[in-house]
């Protein structure tokens, strides 16, 4: 299958960046995206050209490295799916597909598709950790949790960190990503005893680097983790409670 | 194989000590503690600790050391430290913790693991494993694993491959995520607090040894490309495993051998390079283009059933070959264990069937794995329940329904048992430096157990070396860092300076890429699943060939003073074709078959791994070759008798 | 013994990634501007939904209409003598609409920096969240509008403004095609506005439950519906001469 790739070209977060177009004459259905830029940078390094930087790992969908915008949409297509999991056959022979960086004001472009993600982590430097220290817990089977609630907490827990969330918010807000971690740590019996403290630094250190939400509901379609949209009220859920509460848990 | 050959190659080295107590093997961990020195909490920020790697051992070890009050430097090739490739485990962590009735305990935990690993793991590190394994669990959930629990709120567990008793506890199929990331936000508690210092984007390149102690290392920025040392009172390295060096492996992309390797080059001792992790179930490559393989958990065998078409070449649709053209071949192998026999056994068998020519799929390197009468069986809704994460990654994966369609399946390298050696303390041949995690060996011998890498991850950081590397450290009290301007440091710069320049300025015509899968080929061929001792010198000469030939051809894009992937890969090459003569070389020089490492020549009447207790009940413990001397050029083997004495000697049977 | 005892040339050789911001987050914080949305927009469907029941009364009649709008004036009198409670009521919309002006733009002032250089691609999905400040802004010049012509009867009005007379003034009104057309075209707006209003409240007060969320969903499009076709009802009423003065 043929398909033109324009690809996001930018030396370096100062210069200015700009469009290239790439020909694929032999791209294969069951590649994926990634496996696809994979075949442009082999064809660009055959011919003495500079390979497309891009940042992928795991490739299985857990590790959150890869991130690339698809005709304007995180990762790809398929909603809620990685980049890795991504595939050709979402195209048409003779498609042009567009491939540029995450776009956020959050998110600093490096090098071509590779963008700076670190402000997720300075949400969660801010907060979003449990001050146990190694040795200290008390015996986990002397804290009942229920079974129900060990699976919500794993439904906002399973965030990869990806910054899709963030990309895909027109506001280049973190409310989804903010929000899972709030809610999975707001479940857990040694997480709940910050609560209230950890709402109001996680908070305001996201607004700090990222915008406000509107509600829009793009982040949920984008998840790979398929993080649900409530966690983007929770956000503000836990921000108000801390307000009311005025207490650290 | 004649003597001759072999001693052509490498030479036979010193007996070394690991350090073991001299007590029971139950009792060493104690004993060892009792005995360790301690640093005195206000003493400890005037310690700095170089930790490298932020999967489970390093962001453990770092936070754990963080939180006592050492000065911790942290360094990671990742953007953020929860990226490591931890975070990509499936199935579940062990932990002895003993609660139900099936007769489970530390012991056995003990026996499981020396067994599984074929006798060739260190019994009281086995011990240490399971006896600080307990509060792992507690540790873990404590700062956010939301680990499964049943309806009366307490702790899941799950049985796991090669044990009969209930200790794997689990967080659905993303246990290496949620330890990952549980451990990597304790880490950046610690980075909030001020004690520990995340250097992201940063690869070590190379090892600063001073006086025979480690005492820095050095790192290229990869954005900036900026080439810079660090020095500290000690260093660990939690690097990871060498399984990319098959080039498509179930590994992430970025996984690779250079921290280790360069910290061989200088002094650290290379344990049992050959012991390599061959799991059965991973997705085989469909196409030339499929960048890696990816693994699917080995739970899909308890209802799945292998199989393989009677006729070779047979390309015809799977539904429309006839039960009696089909060759179940574990079934009728292993009447007994059937489609359940270990990691090792299916992935031989597996792996003999398509190199005889009975591979399936568009490259014929698959075998099937069919629900069909487990559907037909347990019906729709039940396999559905007990697989739907499994078959839905498949399908994104493939794009066929396992529903209606056979799974193809095929072997691939996933974990290395082998790695640098250590002694008790985690310390390696050279003082000061320390290991976690798989970049390591001790616990897991020939062959590792299903869910005990991400118990030893996490016990290595979090319970061990929080306590050894102050032992170490005690002995430097009031004692300065290595000033960067010392020539053991600038040396160091220029070498790892001049070996970028060399690799950039090449005139080659080949990518780092084209280099890595030829040597993959190499490996896959002589050194996977089986290996022919007549066929290992041989694959020697082709390493070394390759070598030359990536030294002439091998092509860089682009400058080393900004981010440069290819020169990335490149650096990582240029290690692995070292490492993996090394790798050929211990599976030549060890005469036995071991766990994964089966010798064609050493072969049990049934077919199974046969080994040599009288010659072999030891650990290779390979040194770096000497430059000057009678043995220069040569690798010197040197070796750590094992002792068994709570799990005693004994052969595997699995018919 | 401290770190002075170690030797260290540059204190930190290899760039650290970046901490925490030390400085504060913007002022007013986010989450505080989205709950004063939340509340100061609840009171205006509130509001909405009153004035609807009273606009409906224009089908009665005009004694019945009129009756109305001076039962308005009065209400809770005595407690509250004159048009006291009337005048209470409207300070507090002015405040609430110069809040919820204030933080709208200001959040899509917010928005916008976030965003960066590169516009999203035009998203169909949850239109409404997309517009809501345009909508915002035309339904506030509608406001402006609508208080001139028919509360304060200057500038706009239809000729003959009656203070006393709020059907005629009504009838008149919408018997010019442009204001009916303007009116009609705002309540379609107004229903696109409070449909992504009313569930964006539920977010903004920290609504998580799923069944609340879902319910609060299908009601914000149900209010809106109701509100929109309602409302559009009585410029059409008028124009097709349905509803006339005498």
């Amino acid at each position: 299958m043929r398909l033109i790739l324009e690809v996001w070209r930018q030396a370096s977060p100062q210069a200015q960046g700009h469009f290239e177009p790439y020909e694929i004459a032999d791209a294969r259905e069951e590649m994926s995206l990634l496996e696809l830029l994979d075949r442009l940078n082999h064809q660009l390094i055959e011919a003495n050209q500079d390979p497309v930087a891009f940042e992928s790992d795991c490739r299985e969908g857990i590790c959150g490295t890869c991130g690339i915008d698809v005709n304007g949409t995180p990762h790809g297509p398929e909603d809620n799916v990685p980049a890795c999991g991504q595939h050709v056959r979402s195209f048409h022979d003779g498609d042009t597909v567009r491939i540029e960086p995450f776009r956020a004001a959050g998110f600093t472009i490096i090098r071509d598709l590779i963008v700076d993600r670190t402000g997720l982590d300075r949400i969660i430097q801010a907060g979003g950790t449990v001050a146990v220290d190694a040795g200290t817990a008390m015996d986990a089977d002397s804290v009942l949790v229920t079974h129900e609630q060990s699976e919500q907490a794993l439904d906002f827990a399973a965030c990869i960190g990806c910054g899709a969330c963030v990309s895909a918010c027109p506001n280049g807000a973190a409310y989804l990503f903010t929000g899972a971690k709030l809610k999975h740590l707001s479940l857990m019996p040694h997480g709940r005893m910050e609560r209230g403290k950890r709402a109001v630094s996680m908070v305001a250190q996201m607004e700090h680097e990222f915008g406000p939400c509107s509600q829009i509901g793009e982040c949920a379609l984008a998840c790979p983790a398929g993080v649900p949209l409530s966690a983007i009220a929770t956000v503000n859920a836990e921000r108000l409670r801390a307000m009311l509460r005025h207490r650290d848990n | 194989m004649a003597e001759t050959d072999i001693d052509a190659l490498r030479v036979v080295g010193r007996e070394i000590d690991g350090h073991v107590p001299d007590v029971a093997p139950a009792l060493a961990w104690e004993d060892r503690l009792l005995h360790y020195n301690l640093v005195n909490p206000s003493n400890r920020r005037g310690f700095t600790i170089i930790v490298v790697g932020t999967g489970l051992a390093g962001a453990a070890a770092a936070a754990a050391l963080g939180e006592l009050g050492y000065n911790v430097e942290v360094f990671t090739y990742h953007d953020m430290p929860r990226r490591a490739h931890s975070v990509a485990a499936q199935g579940g962590v062990n932990s002895p913790r003993s609660r139900k009735v099936d007769n489970d305990s530390i012991e056995r935990f003990v026996k499981d693991t020396i067994k599984g690993g074929d006798f060739r793991g260190r019994e009281a590190d086995a011990f240490r494993l399971g006896q600080e394994g307990v509060r792992v669990i507690d540790h873990m959930q404590a700062i956010g694993a939301p680990f499964a629990r049943e309806y009366g709120g307490q702790l899941a567990t799950r049985s796991f491959g090669g044990v009969q008793v209930s200790r794997t506890y689990y967080t659905r199929g993303q246990t290496g995520q949620q330890l990952e990331i549980a451990s990597a936000h304790a880490l950046s508690r610690q980075v909030a607090a001020g004690t520990c210092h995340l250097h992201a984007r940063q690869e070590m390149l190379d090892l600063i040894v001073k006086d025979g102690r480690a005492c820095g290392i050095v790192v290229r920025d990869l954005v900036s490309g900026a080439v810079r040392a660090m020095t500290a009172h000690a260093v660990i390295l939690a690097t990871g495993g060498y399984g990319n060096i098959y080039y498509k492996a179930t590994l992430a992309k970025n996984s690779n051998a250079t921290a280790i390797w360069r910290a061989h080059k200088r002094g650290a001792y290379f344990a049992n390079p050959a012991f390599v992790q061959i799991h059965p179930t991973a997705l085989p490559l469909m196409s030339q283009w499929q960048s890696k393989k990816i693994l699917m958990s080995e739970s899909l065998r308890n209802d799945g059933r292998i199989w393989a078409p009677k006729a070779k070449g047979d390309t015809r649709d799977p539904n429309a070959i006839p039960e009696d053209e089909r060759d179940y071949f574990l079934e009728r192998r292993y009447p007994a264990f059937g489609n359940l026999v270990p990691r090792d056994v299916a992935s031989r068998n597996i792996r003999e069937r398509i190199d005889a020519g009975y591979g399936v799929g568009p490259l014929a390197n698959a075998v099937y794995l069919d629900f069909r009468d487990a559907i037909g069986r347990l019906g729709r809704s039940v396999v559905r329940e007990r697989y739907s994460n499994l078959f839905d990654m498949y399908t994104e994966q493939t794009g066929e329904d396992p529903f209606t369609t056979p799974m193809r399946i095929a072997p691939s390298v996933h974990f290395t048992m082998g790695g640098l050696w250590s002694d008790f303390d985690m310390m390696t041949s050279i003082p000061g430096l320390f290991v976690g995690g798989e970049c390591g060996w001790s616990y897991h011998g020939a062959n590792r157990l299903g869910a005990n890498s991400l118990l030893s991850g996490c016990v290595d950081g979090w319970f061990t070396l929080p306590y050894s590397v102050p032992n170490y450290l005690a002995g430097y009290l009031g004692e300065p860092v290595l000033p960067l301007d010392d020539p053991a440091v600038t040396e160091t710069l220029a070498e790892v300076e001049a070996r970028t320049q060399r690799l950039t300025a090449n005139k080659g015509i080949h990518g780092p890429d084209y280099f890595a899968e030829r040597l993959g080929g190499i490996l896959d061929v002589y050194a996977s699943v089986s290996r022919n001792p007549a066929d290992l010198p041989g694959a020697i000469r082709e390493i070394r060939a390759l070598r030359d030939q990536f030294w002439r051809e091998v092509k860089v894009i682009g400058t080393a003073d900004r981010l440069n992937q290819e020169l990335e890969t490149a650096g990582r090459v240029a290690d692995y074709l070292e490492l993996a003569e090394l790798l050929v070389l211990d599976a030549l020089d060890r005469d036995e078959s071991a766990g994964a490492h089966f010798r064609t020549d050493h072969v049990t009447p049934d077919g199974e791994a046969m080994r040599d207790d009288d010659h072999w009940t030891f650990v290779s413990a390979w040194q770096a070759p000497p430059t000057t001397g009678p043995g220069a050029g040569k690798p010197i083997r040197n070796y750590e008798p094992l002792v068994f004495t709570a799990v005693p000697l004994q052969q595997r049977n699995y018919k | 013994m401290s770190s002075e005892t170690t030797y260290r040339p540059d204190a930190d050789p290899i760039p650290s990634a970046a901490r925490p911001a030390a400085t504060p987050a913007p002022f007013p914080p986010t989450w505080a501007l989205k709950v004063t949305m939340a509340v100061t927009g609840s009171i205006f469907v509130a509001f909405i939904l009153f004035h609807l029941a009273g606009n409906l009364k224009v089908y009665i009649g005009a004694e019945d209409f009129n009756h109305y709008a001076e039962w308005l004036r009065h209400l809770l009198n005595p407690l509250i003598p004159g048009s006291g409670f009337l005048w209470a009521f409207r300070a507090v919309m002015a405040i609430s609409l110069v809040l919820h002006v204030y933080s709208g733009i200001t959040l899509w002032v917010r928005a916008r920096r976030a965003r960066g250089a590169h516009a999203r691609r035009f998203l169909v999905r949850r239109l409404g969240s997309r517009t809501m400040i345009w909508t915002g802004l035309i339904v506030l010049c509608f406001i402006v509008f609508h208080i001139l012509d028919l509360t304060v009867g200057k500038i706009v009005a239809a000729p003959g403004f009656a203070p006393d007379d709020a059907y005629s003034n009504l009838i008149h009104s919408f018997e010019r095609p442009a204001v009916a057309l303007f009116y009609g075209l705002t309540m379609a707006l107004i229903a696109v506005h409070i449909s992504h209003g009313i569930w964006s409240v539920v977010n903004d007060l920290g609504g998580t439950g799923t069944r609340l969320r879902a319910v609060v969903f299908a009601l914000a499009g149900a209010i809106a519906v109701v509100v929109a076709v309602a409302n559009l009802s009585i410029p059409i009423a008028v124009q097709l001469g349905f509803l006339t003065v005498g």
